[in-house]
């Protein structure tokens, strides 16, 4: 009886305790890269279990490119190490490749040819051949909802569809790891969500998968760890749990007004709340229990004589820790 | 890995084909090109005369006249004086003006100074060269002739009327006897040179041209699969970039190959040129296919961008046609530019297949090949040394 097939039954502290007792698939420690003079990646570790979806999170050009890059053996480290499987990047480069995936950010097919070909294509490389080369590359045009559509030109696809083609293309030879740069980059909603569910249920059937993205709501829904990732270093890791913790305790409620609040009206604000934060007519107010506060702080804002035009209430997520860490919002 | 570079190479090949540009490029072009050109040019496999205005009257003018029409080369139409000979020639209505001077024939015995003037269209190329040289030839045989009137008449020594009539037979038939002669005639008959007429000429050279810009675009894909990154993909696979490279520039070269035999074939059975021997002509396809893929590699390496490439390519494959004898016969550049072809992927292509289709084994043509072979070598390995440093930028 193993960890997968019993995983959606387990709790989340069981889940974590078994993540934490698998084996590591990649291990990465001090990695360093640099283009010339700049600095892509600085001094970046960390790892990924068996089984497990990692998340690297961080706004573009922050180096998560530039880390797969490496981590595919598409660029030589200048430092540090990487071990994909108990193989090194640098000195066991075949082996390494046969045990990964990748997906790249740009749609990394063959317009010209079909869906079908495409896949017998990319499956060819890794030495796939005959009979279960053609099954394979059915098995995932299934798996992926498009096996009807598999022997169109991929040039006439969708960019959700060649997203899911191109997902397919990384998972030919049976990957022990795959990489996912950026999978949803500009595409509607509901194909977003078709990926997001394939990677549910690619990793439900056991594969690891490192996930870069800038959206913080799929590294919420998707990954059992994450890594934050700014200007080349991680300034965080850990699961949602704790980075959660690592925004505090208080929760941000936005303000919009139609005239800006005058110093003894902040002030008064003040009492309610444990920190106002005030530019121009926009107020951030931090509170432990913006629910609680909420009626008192209008009520007080009547008071003033204050119109306010649009209220908001967060929950302290991944932007607020970013946005704590480093005083930028991830998509700036 | 020879699988895995068969992979690749057959994959890009076969993308090449699939695409519609490519097989226009590749051979409705070259075939329409031949068609036209070949035809308007020479399709009719006859020299046209060239125009010349001659400039002079009297018995010599008529003499020169005849002479050019009698080699074929020249239609000979008179003109009244220089300027309208210059004007003529400046508007294209004669090639060539001979200008004679006044009273030649005067000028002749009294050994006066002969200026005779040739105005020549550069353009008209040899069949210029060998009009002038029928000029010239005459007037020398004038000059013979004159030699032979004066020392005739310096013999002149009689001493009674009897015997002024008798000396002046002998000069007279003497004269008329070294001049006759003398007289140049001439006979002009087609025979078919190296390049068997201009329509092979120009089927071999639209041949050699387009399997350039084929290569250029295979070389292109390059370029966009690198955009599209499709290359990354690749390297990420079991593939080293060496691998990759070779399979790329084996797809240029199978690209090439294909591309000159269907032509070969096509045009044999269509318009009936002969390309010599298959098993002569078939180290030189390989030749030329090669050096085709080396230029590919050549514009891959100095290119940033398709678009650049796309000019790029542009420009070098006209100018190398230019130079090379594409555009038109090799023999009928200037001097300089036929020391510049030298350099051109089209001249060292089209001689070597001009040799092979007369069943020549000349020692330049193995020199050909060698060279083809040497130019592919250089651009392959340029390409080769740039886009791998671009894979890992």
């Amino acid at each position: 009886m193993t960890y997968r097939q019993h995983k959606v039954n387990l709790s989340y502290f069981t889940h974590l305790y078994l993540l934490y007792n698998t084996p590591l698939v990649l291990v990465v420690k001090n990695l360093q890269k640099r283009y010339e003079k700049f600095i892509a990646v600085h001094d970046v570790s960390f790892h990924v279990q068996r089984g497990e979806v990692y998340g690297l999170l961080g706004p573009n050009g922050a180096g998560k490119s530039s880390t797969i890059r490496v981590l595919s053996c598409l660029a030589k480290p200048d430092s540090g190490s990487v071990q994909i499987d108990g193989f090194d990047v640098v000195r066991d480069q075949a082996k390494v490749k046969r045990s990964i995936g990748i997906v790249p950010q740009e749609f990394a097919l063959y317009d010209d040819f079909s869906a079908l070909e495409n896949l017998i294509f990319f499956g060819r490389l890794y030495g796939m051949a005959g009979r279960e080369l053609k099954d394979r590359a059915n098995e995932l045009l299934e798996a992926v909802g498009l096996l009807e559509r598999g022997r169109e030109a991929i040039g006439t696809f969708s960019g959700g569809m060649k997203r899911r083609i191109n997902i397919a293309a990384g998972l030919m030879h049976r990957p022990k790891m795959l990489y996912l740069d950026e999978p949803t980059v500009g595409i509607d909603p509901q194909s977003r969500r078709k990926i997001l569910d394939l990677v549910k249920t690619l990793n439900a059937g056991g594969l690891t998968v490192l996930y870069t993205t800038h959206y913080m709501e799929e590294a919420e829904e998707l990954c059992h760890r994450i890594g934050v990732i700014d200007q080349g270093k991680i300034i965080a890791e850990g699961t949602l749990p704790q980075m959660r913790n690592l925004a505090g305790e208080t929760a941000p409620i936005h303000l919009e007004l139609r005239e800006p609040l005058s110093a003894k009206h902040l002030e008064q604000l003040k009492t309610l709340v444990d920190e106002v934060v005030s530019q121009d007519n926009t107020v951030t107010l931090f509170t432990r229990d913006p629910k609680d506060a909420l009626s008192s702080i209008l009520q007080m804002l009547s008071g003033f004589g204050a119109h306010v035009h649009h209220l908001e209430l967060d929950e302290p997520d991944l932007e607020t820790v970013f946005l704590k860490l480093t005083g930028r919002r991830l998509r700036d | 890995m020879i699988n895995v570079l068969w992979v690749i190479a057959s994959h890009d090949l076969l993308s090449q084909l699939r695409s519609r540009s490519f097989l226009v490029q590749t051979l409705l072009l070259p075939f329409i090109l031949t068609l036209l050109i070949g035809n308007a040019i020479g399709g009719t496999r006859k020299v046209e005369p060239l125009p010349v205005g001659l400039v002079g009257n009297g018995e010599i003018a008529k003499s020169i006249g005849a002479l050019l029409e009698q080699s074929n080369l020249a239609k000979v139409f008179t003109l009244p004086d220089s300027p309208s000979a210059e004007n003529a020639v400046r508007l294209g209505e004669a090639t060539i003006a001979v200008i004679l001077p006044e009273r030649l024939e005067v000028k002749l015995l009294r050994n006066d100074k002969l200026e005779v003037r040739l105005l020549i269209d550069p353009t008209s190329h040899q069949r210029g060269e060998v009009v002038k040289q029928l000029v010239l030839g005459y007037m020398q045989q004038l000059e013979a002739a004159r030699a032979a009137i004066l020392g005739g008449v310096r013999a002149i020594a009689p001493s009674s009327a009897q015997e002024l009539q008798k000396t002046l037979t002998m000069v007279r038939q003497k004269v008329e006897k070294q001049y006759q002669t003398a007289s140049i005639e001439l006979q002009t008959k087609e025979a078919a040179g190296r390049s068997q007429g201009i329509f092979a000429y120009y089927a071999v050279a639209f041949g050699v041209m387009f399997t350039l810009l084929s290569a250029t675009n295979g070389a292109g894909g390059v370029l966009d699969e690198l955009e599209r990154g499709t290359i990354h993909r690749l390297l990420a696979a079991p593939v080293t970039p060496v691998l990759l490279l070779v399979s790329k520039f084996l797809a240029l070269w199978l690209l090439g190959i294909w591309q000159l035999v269907a032509f070969a074939l096509f045009s044999s059975l269509i318009y009936g040129v002969s390309w010599g021997a298959p098993l002569a002509v078939l180290p030189i396809i390989l030749a030329t296919a090669a050096a085709a893929a080396g230029f590919g590699g050549l514009i891959i390496g100095i290119s940033r961008s398709r678009e650049q490439l796309n000019t790029l390519s542009l420009v070098f494959v006209l100018v190398m046609s230019l130079l090379g004898g594409s555009m038109w016969p090799l023999e009928t550049l200037p001097g300089v530019a036929q020391m510049l072809s030298r350099f051109t992927y089209n001249r060292w292509s089209i001689e070597a297949f001009q040799l092979t289709a007369i069943g020549s084994s000349d020692p330049h043509l193995y020199l050909s090949v060698a060279v083809l072979c040497s130019m592919a070598v250089v651009g392959v390995v340029f390409g080769a040394f740039q886009l791998s440093r671009r894979f890992s930028s």
